[in-house]
């Protein structure tokens, strides 16, 4: 190692890394016009949803229309159910990202791990938000469901999930603050000074010597994330909401677990590729997230919505063949619908796209693959929407048969999706003036 | 197995065993030592504790605000 072109003391590998970690902490400096500019939109939709949550509030859920068996033709769960899925499903996808380059050294993605760690927070909250807004009066999420675990938690899978979600916030949390403690002790020096008491609660019991036993400690909890979130949450806890219930054919059924985790996964990797290329762009990151992050979200965004695909055409041919009647009306409903085939052209446009790219690699974009990234995530929204509005309105039992309506989203359920994709900017507006957006450690090793 | 015996099962015995594994690797696993292990579980309580009293909090104030 030489150190002819660097200061007297300091070889020239100590100056690249250096200046990859000025790279990395340049979000952390003053905030640009542009910054500003996105605040403003994004406060400006948080107060719109507010605006809506308060008139539901005021006036109750029937102004959507849900609620015991509603008003409308007999959906009490519609939009805010649908999206809570769509969220949560987020959520798993972006913490599996970052478990995987921690236990599979994966390390092509090791620059987006923690932009999917924070993705996971927003989406939890978000997902956790969804709860709230559905049962009507927020009290109620306290006081009516932690008294009656013990027993709830027997039989009700709603009550399973109010466990799992509360324990993925807190290992996904923890998790953070593992791989955070040892960067934030690294460039205490050049952290913004307003988020000194954060950094604070963060490094509580900090000891220098303590950073071989975080990492490891990290790695025990990337594999129990890794086991948890696939196969116990987003193919486990949380379609078991839907596939334990007979009554409803359209949910019911081994094949919701697999479906959701490639739901989830797809559309995780959609959003993931959208953040990593606006963070890119933004902070000119061309060097520390570069092209081979990019292909190799896009491959693995195609391999999911295909596997998607796949299981939709399992769930349609079977439904449509020779079934029983519950389960052949709802998969006609389901097919007669425009917008599941909206949904299904998203997806195979994602999955062709994907196709092209390794049939003309020379034609690859950056540009074009966060633009494609877009389709899963809304194929994924419109198709969960389905997925709960239509498991509701072919039951086996015509328990809400003789409600009458139809059931449409209202102005103040469209209005949460403004306010939830608001609180996911303002997020990561805060998050990255906070923290380093990239680990530092993982950047140095890859 | 009855549908009242699975969700403790479930729960206790499936679900959370990555979690049990995780602990075990945190307290036993190298290098050897316990102090930042209590941290992380620290952290992990004061987490589950955050969430759930930031919500009684806001759900009061909805409630006070609201429907009181």
């Amino acid at each position: 190692m030489t150190t002819t072109a660097a200061a007297p003391g300091r070889t020239e590998n100590d100056v690249h890394t250096a200046g990859r970690i000025a790279t990395i902490l340049r979000p952390l400096g003053r905030p640009s016009w542009r910054w500003y500019v996105t605040l403003a939109f994004a406060l400006a939709g948080l107060a719109w949803f507010l605006h809506a949550w308060s008139f539901q509030l005021q006036h109750g859920l029937v102004v959507t229309g849900l609620g015991d068996w509603g008003y409308a033709g007999g959906i009490p769960w519609g939009f805010y159910v649908g999206s809570f899925i769509w969220w949560v499903g987020i959520a798993h996808g972006g913490i599996i990202i970052s478990a995987a380059v921690r236990l599979f050294r994966m390390d092509a993605f090791a620059p987006i791990a923690r932009i999917a760690e924070l993705l996971t927070l927003a989406a939890l909250i978000n997902a956790g938000l969804y709860i709230v807004i559905h049962l009507g009066r927020p009290g109620r999420v306290v006081t009516s469901i932690l008294p009656n675990l013990p027993h709830t938690l027997q039989t009700s899978p709603l009550a399973w999930d109010v466990v799992v979600i509360t324990l993925y916030f807190v290992l996904t949390a923890t998790y953070l603050t593992l791989t955070l403690r040892h960067d934030l002790r690294l460039v205490a020096d050049r952290l913004p000074r307003p988020f000194k008491p954060l950094y604070r609660l963060l490094l509580v019991g900090h000891r220098d010597g303590e950073h071989a036993k975080a990492e490891r400690m990290a790695w025990w909890l990337a594999l129990g994330l890794i086991i948890l979130a696939p196969f116990f949450l987003h193919g486990g806890v949380i379609p078991w909401l839907f596939a334990l219930l007979p009554g409803h054919p359209g949910w019911f059924g081994a094949v919701q677990g697999p479906a959701f985790l490639a739901a989830a996964l797809g559309s995780a990797l959609g959003a993931a590729t959208l953040l990593a290329y606006v963070m890119r762009r933004t902070y000119r990151w061309e060097t520390l997230i570069d092209d081979r992050v990019f292909r190799g979200l896009s491959r693995w965004t195609g391999l999911f919505s295909l596997l998607f695909l796949w299981l939709q055409l399992q769930k349609v041919v079977t439904g449509l063949s020779m079934p029983p009647d519950a389960i052949g009306g709802v998969v006609a409903a389901t097919v007669r619908h425009p917008l599941y085939w909206v949904a299904m052209a998203m997806l195979a446009v994602t999955v062709a796209h994907v196709g092209f790219q390794m049939l003309a690699p020379h034609r690859f974009s950056v540009r074009r693959t966060a633009a494609v990234a877009v389709l899963p995530l809304v194929a994924i929204l419109l198709e969960k929407y389905l997925f709960v509005i239509e498991g509701l309105m072919y039951p086996t039992f015509r328990l809400y048969e003789g409600v009458p309506g139809t059931y449409t989203p209202s102005w103040v359920e469209l209005s949460s999706l403004l306010g939830a994709l608001s609180i996911v900017v303002l997020f990561f507006l805060l998050a990255a003036k906070a923290v380093p957006m990239i680990e530092l450690e993982q950047e140095e090793t890859s | 197995m009855s549908a009242t015996a699975l969700g403790p099962v479930l729960m206790f015995a499936i679900v959370l065993s990555p979690v049990y594994l995780m602990l075990a690797g945190w307290i036993f696993g190298r290098p050897r030592e316990l102090r930042l292990p209590l941290i992380g579980i620290s952290f992990l309580a004061g987490f589950t504790v955050l969430a759930w009293a930031g919500m009684a909090i806001f759900g009061l104030l909805v409630e006070l605000a609201y429907f009181s």
